[in-house]
């Protein structure tokens, strides 16, 4: 059994295969910037399934290793690159700029550039809610004050909905960390506005308003200390059970999946 | 992991002690078979998926999340794993006087 975070790079772009942009816009007709970019994210998509089906039939763990090696990633960067700048300002550019974002692992290149870009010129694109989301990881390369000014730009800026509710989660789950107290109560604040004005915006793993009143459940009910709230559950016989019928006893809760 | 729970499972029998599991790897059938395969006898709840209803309220986004409640319902340590966790369970089950 693997430890697994989906607040991982990779989740984040597993989560934004060319299929699902297709899917996104099936009457549209597809422009040729749009054409390019899916071509691209087939052939990268087509490797990383290659790579696993190789992975799968391997047998040892020395070669599974090597063949997870060869998994895309870096390699796709000039791909990427080239393409943002061939087809400079369109929809396909901010999409292929963030792939570069998200493919650089160890951050080479030029992230600060690349956001301001994506900034000034895709301010009204959807790309932006990724930015947003990718920014809770980048904030360690772009230092957390550009972080949250970028973060200030989207919210303020964007008329796009789904952008704005990134952004927010994004600045709450960043200052709800801060050492400082007041940072704190405004991330708190930050997520109090996601769940009253932004509700129903799907982020690729549940809306944002209810994963930020996760976080102010978690920040009010989940301290150690705390009276652990009761839950209601159904086991895998339809059998329903809940937390306090344990009460007296010594009790693990193990969020966990066998993957 | 698992097999550290399995053990402590075991090595608690008869004692005021609970494993919980949260399970996010799919359907009430999905998970059964995972269970009788792994030989899984403690409690299960059926989360579905990683964005589960449970999951998604208690704001878990790693894999295994474990709380360690004691026996008057107080979350008392966040996180042990292991023989960690086995160090929690049986400080507080001392604590229980059990």
């Amino acid at each position: 059994m693997r430890t697994l975070f989906l607040i991982a790079p990779l989740a984040l772009f597993a989560g934004q295969s060319g299929a699902q942009q297709k899917a996104a816009a099936p009457q549209e007709t597809v422009s040729p910037e749009q054409k390019k970019l899916d071509e691209l994210l087939e052939r990268f998509n087509q490797k990383r399934a290659d790579v696993l089906e190789a992975y799968k039939k391997a047998t040892t763990d020395d070669e599974r290793e090597k063949i997870y090696a060869g998994m895309p990633g870096e390699d796709f960067i000039p791909a990427f690159k080239a393409l943002a700048v061939e087809v400079k300002g369109t929809d396909a550019a901010a999409h292929a700029w963030m792939w570069v974002l998200q493919l650089d692992q160890d951050r080479s290149e030029g992230m600060t550039e690349i956001v301001e870009l994506l900034l000034s010129e895709h301010m009204e694109s959807e790309v932006l809610a990724d930015l947003a989301g990718f920014m809770l990881f980048g904030s360690q390369t772009l230092g957390q004050g550009p972080t949250l000014e970028s973060l200030d730009a989207m919210i303020d800026g964007s008329s796009k909905k789904k952008v704005q509710a990134s952004a927010l989660f994004t600045k709450g789950s960043i200052l709800l960390n801060a050492k400082l107290e007041s940072s704190r109560a405004e991330g708190r604040k930050c997520m109090e506005r996601v769940v009253a004005n932004y509700p129903g915006i799907d982020s690729g793993r549940g809306t944002y308003a209810d994963r930020a009143a996760g976080s102010l459940f978690e920040l009010d009910h989940l301290q150690i200390g705390k009276a652990a709230p009761d839950f209601e559950a159904t086991d895998e016989n339809g059998v329903k059970w809940k937390l306090s019928d344990y009460r007296g006893k010594v009790v693990v809760v193990d969020f966990w999946g066998y993957w | 992991m698992l097999p550290h729970e399995k053990e402590l499972v075991k090595l608690l029998d008869g004692k005021p002690f609970a494993l919980l599991g949260i399970n996010s790897d799919g359907d009430a059938a999905t998970v059964k078979k995972i269970l009788a395969d792994q030989n899984i006898t403690w409690r299960q709840a059926i989360d579905e998926d990683t964005s589960g209803a449970l999951a998604t309220k208690w704001n878990v986004s790693g894999w295994p999340t474990i709380f360690v409640i004691d026996a008057k319902g107080v979350i008392r340590y966040r996180d042990v794993r292991d023989q960690d966790m086995e160090d929690a369970v049986k400080k507080l089950l001392a604590e229980a006087g059990a």
